[in-house]
């Protein structure tokens, strides 16, 4: 049980420093500008 | 402009049409022959015990599962901006998952059912582990599908990519558990406890994210207009992964399990209302800026009425989880109701209108027929709606009977209601609504035949167009 936990607390870690990275990196800035994606030139088919 | 390798996509799509109508006929021959002609056709590889389960499968893993990895073979590539990752993978995986459903779910009536819902499929048929090979070819897929995301020209990753990461990732752990983790737990509640996080995950976790991957991906696509919010569609996807592995234990209401879990269960239902609100929001608030679409295009239509399912099904099932509502509804044919609107009406809706956007755009030829695609439309809708309303309204009454035996406090009270209503009686009395089940499943299949026919004359009788007439 004990390392259970502690697996589950280093599981969380983990995905909390995937986040961080992330919000760091700018995936999260003008979330709204992703949308447009589907229309871009050079994806239409 | 990148050239996308679609044929991953054909394997999975083709074939699934095929499938939907095999699975289709089983269930209206079911209708028709357990519950308005109980065992017209008799027989020990016939009756209903060994044919529902090719019926269960046959929809929901040779038609639905497949046709949404074909979408997602589809618009993964399109939404990362290059082709997909590996194509000699996809095949491989394609060749395991048809040779192993197509074994698997046609050996039921031979009695190889593993035994638990949804987890049919047998582990060995002969010298041949069939459950090894499709989880086999699930990883291949999974694996496929992940590094295409990887190695993505498109930096910023659009809401269906989100969904079709989660659900990679859920099926894998939720099939795991329903299909061999089982095994290995003690017996008793506590592997039913896993079985029904199993069943309500396969739905929740798996049919859910693929089906709004999907109309985030083809609405704004086939409408060409943008989605409302992408935060928006951001909280929902967040919201579901946090609330849905929790709810499984609403199925055991009343039951012999732990009252604090049953409660668990019961709150985190209710709180679907928030992951259901902000998706249903989002595509009527996008359709909303052009109405016309809806009647212009039979796909929008498709996902739009979808949707519609959608809200229905999220509605009824946090509020079957409440106990008093779990006390009427609870075995009755309202649940069957409630199973077939969310992977027919929503996801296989949703998955129909990606068929028709994908198909003319893969084949690069035109639709042959967009009437026949209405017909398709409104059989699949008037059908649905009696085969639903049918089932809700019968279930409903089924459990108001079946609640007249518990009017009183003592045993023999009890067996006095039943002395004055017999089991069977109730039977008996709810054959009309079978009735309408089995018609509205038939309009649905005659409609469904011809958006078969649609689609094979599309690949194969039309002419190629250049990609701009096809647009």
């Amino acid at each position: 049980m004990f390392w259970m936990i502690i697996g589950s607390i280093l599981a969380s870690l983990a995905g909390l420093a995937v986040y961080i990275y992330y919000l760091w990196k700018g995936e999260f800035d003008e979330e709204e500008l992703v949308k447009y994606q589907l229309f871009r030139e050079e994806n239409n088919e | 402009m990148t050239a996308y390798d679609d044929r991953p996509a054909k394997l999975f799509i083709y074939p699934s049409i095929f499938f939907m109508l095999i699975g289709m006929f089983v269930g209206v021959f079911l209708a028709f022959n357990s519950f308005i002609f109980p065992d017209y056709f008799s027989g020990e590889h016939i009756h209903f015990g060994r044919v529902r389960p090719v019926h269960v499968s046959t929809v929901t893993l040779s038609w639905l599962l497949s046709v949404d990895v074909g979408l997602m073979f589809y618009f993964v590539p399109r939404l990362c901006g290059i082709s997909i990752w590996s194509a000699p993978l996809a095949f491989v995986g394609a060749g395991l998952w048809w040779c192993t459903l197509l074994l698997g779910t046609n050996s039921f009536p031979w009695g190889t059912n593993w035994g638990w819902e949804y987890a049919e499929l047998p582990m060995w048929i002969s010298w041949i582990p069939i459950k090894f090979f499709f989880g086999i070819s699930w990883v291949f897929i999974a694996v496929n599908l992940f590094m295409t995301i990887f190695c993505r020209r498109f930096e910023k990753l659009y809401v269906s990519l989100w969904y079709c990461m989660g659900t990679l990732i859920w099926t894998t752990f939720t099939v795991f558990v329903g299909n061999f983790a089982l095994d290995w737990l003690p017996g008793g509640m506590s592997k039913v406890n896993a079985s029904w996080f199993y069943v309500h995950n396969l739905v929740g976790l798996i049919y859910t994210p693929m089906g709004l991957a999907i109309v985030y991906y083809f609405l704004p696509k086939l409408a060409n207009i943008p989605i409302y919010s992408h935060r928006l569609s951001m909280i929902g996807f967040w919201s579901i992964a946090f609330i849905y592995a929790w709810i499984g234990t609403h199925h055991q209401i009343h039951g012999p399990m732990s009252q604090w879990l049953q409660t668990t269960s019961i709150v985190f239902s209710i709180w679907l209302f928030i992951p259901v609100w902000t998706v249903v929001h989002n595509f009527m608030a996008t359709i909303q800026r052009d109405w016309r679409k809806y009647v212009e295009s039979v796909p929008i239509r498709f996902l739009i009425m979808g949707v519609i399912f959608y809200l229905i099904t999220c509605v009824q099932g946090p509020l079957m989880a409440l106990r008093n509502v779990n006390e009427i509804t609870s075995k009755t044919d309202w649940v069957i109701g409630h199973s077939h609107i969310s992977l027919y009406g929503a996801f296989t809706f949703f998955a129909i209108a990606g068929i028709y956007q994908a198909v003319p755009v893969m084949s690069q030829k035109p639709l042959w027929s967009n009437k026949l695609a209405e017909w398709h439309f409104s059989l699949n809708l008037w059908g649905s709606l009696l085969f639903l309303l049918s089932l809700w309204i019968g279930g409903f009454l089924q459990g108001l009977m079946w609640a007249n035996w518990a009017d009183g406090s003592s045993y023999a009270e009890f067996h006095d209601n039943l002395m004055r209503l017999p089991f069977l009686q109730t039977i008996a009395n709810t054959r009309e609504w079978w009735i309408l089940r089995g018609i509205g499943g038939l309009i649905i299949l005659v409609g469904n035949f011809l958006f078969a026919i649609n689609i094979y004359n599309t690949v194969v009788l039309k002419k190629a167009l250049s990609p701009v007439q096809v647009e």
